[in-house]
């Protein structure tokens, strides 16, 4: 059917753990969408990754019908990953939390290609090291 | 009841992943984002109406439940983190925040304070099942809960449809439902006493939402799903019998394409019904219905849409 796009809700949660608390219940409230029947389809499609944060867009159409896509783990997740980190640094300028290599940078850029905002994979790698160097990360050549 | 401190901060690109990450790890149990938008959302089926703005700005808000988390203390934390970061080099673009603090309600509920019985037609009433709507003897209801597939009858191309129905006498009748969305054309069908219903659709959650849709309202007898694709539907389907109504509430160019098939499924005494169609494309899909010696009996318009009624 035609549908017109009104707004597109753009959420950071863990994967099959959705419930209608914040950020979920306000973000899709004010836009009467169907809280639980998003909570349900989405703990379902990422059932299996429990936890792990996952980047959500969800597109709220005229009649308030949605529907919406999974991305790719952010960044910060993935870099904490590869630094074997529970946390990163509050302070990144004091503190040094970790190192990753760069070619695992790469990996991680290569997995984020599709959902970010990038031409090749050196611009990609560029952002991804930016996010290393704000969360106390250290690059290592 | 408790409440939850919302905090907004308004970061660039570059420091948005930290900024989120910090909300998270300070005990955040999500997150959600506003940045610019400019790649087409999901696909050709979507008409996008979001404007793209050209601010590189992101606003990122978490939540703090008060009861549980020094809220004083997560937003001196975080003025630190974001000095830290500008300290660093970082370019943090505005780099504020604004804490608000909001009452919990109840979410799991609250968004259907949105939704009300709606009369669409002469007959025709559209209501959510949570609502007990007491028709009067003229009144057919149709129980549709909103979700994950489109057709709420909220949208001026579904109630034009219906209103087309409501005009077709479909005693005994074979209907097609193209597009079926949550599949309020094919219960309007079988409720107003057509015989065999054919609801298609390509996304699978639609045929499945449109089969608990039609079983709640009984109309699950008359009914048959499929997903599937047009016009494949038509060529990979066996034994489809011709269509005396066949509504097609699609988008203009898959109605462009899937005329020719319609036009060959339709009864020689049958009905089309073309919805979907943005205002500024009826004049080429009006063209493409005189291609195929179809007579337009009548075009009705709503909020910059079309739906048109065609005859053999």
């Amino acid at each position: 059917m035609a549908r017109k796009v009104i707004t597109v809700i753009k959420l950071q949660i863990p994967a099959g753990k959705a419930t209608p608390a914040p950020p979920v219940g306000p973000a899709l409230g004010q836009h009467g969408v169907n809280i639980m029947a998003f909570c349900k389809e989405f703990n379902e499609r990422t059932s299996g990754e429990d936890g792990l944060i996952i980047p959500v867009e969800i597109t709220v159409f005229e009649d308030r019908s949605f529907t919406f896509i999974t991305k790719t783990p952010p960044a910060a997740v993935l870099l904490k990953q590869a630094a074997g980190l529970e946390k990163a640094s509050g302070e990144p300028n004091k503190l040094k939390v970790g190192t990753v290599p760069r070619n695992k940078v790469k990996e991680i850029a290569e997995t984020k290609m599709k959902d970010l905002n990038a031409n090749d994979i050196e611009a990609a790698m560029k952002i991804i090291e930016g996010t290393a160097r704000s969360m106390g990360i250290v690059i290592e050549s | 009841m408790s409440s939850w401190l919302q905090l907004e901060v308004q970061v660039n690109k570059e420091s948005s992943e930290a900024v989120a990450n910090f909300l998270l790890e300070k005990g955040s149990p999500g997150i959600s984002l506003k940045e610019p938008t400019t790649s087409p959302l999901i696909g050709d089926d979507v008409i996008n109406m979001t404007s793209d703005s050209s601010e590189e700005g992101v606003l990122i808000t978490g939540y703090f439940p008060v009861d549980r988390r020094d809220v004083n203390l997560v937003m001196s934390e975080l003025e630190d983190f974001l000095k830290d970061l500008a300290n660093r080099g970082i370019n943090i673009g505005k780099g504020t925040f604004e804490g608000n603090i909001i009452k919990e309600e109840n979410w799991a509920e609250s968004w259907k304070k949105h939704y009300k019985p709606v009369k669409v037609s002469n007959s025709l009433v559209i209501t959510p099942s949570w609502i007990n709507y007491q028709p009067s003897s003229d009144e057919i209801v149709i129980e549709i809960d909103p979700g994950a597939a489109f057709g709420t009858g909220d949208h001026s191309t579904t109630r034009m449809c219906l209103q087309a129905l409501e005009d077709v006498p479909l005693k005994g009748k074979i209907v097609y439902d193209l597009g079926c969305g949550t599949g309020i054309l094919s219960i309007a069908a079988a409720k107003l006493g057509a015989q065999r219903v054919i609801a298609v659709d390509s996304d699978h959650l639609a045929v499945k939402t449109a089969k608990e849709n039609c079983q709640k309202n009984m109309a699950n007898f008359q009914v048959e799903f499929y997903c599937g694709s047009l016009p494949s539907f038509f060529w990979e389907t066996e034994g489809l019998p011709p269509g005396d109504l066949i509504l097609a509430n699609l988008l203009t160019d898959l109605i462009i394409k899937v005329l020719p098939e319609i036009h060959k499924q339709c009864n020689d005494n049958g009905i089309i019904v073309l919805s979907g169609i943005i205002q500024q494309r009826l004049q080429e899909l009006k063209e493409k219905i005189w291609d195929e010696y179809l007579f337009i009996e009548e075009i009705t318009t709503e909020d910059g849409w079309a739906c048109i009624r065609v005859s053999k």
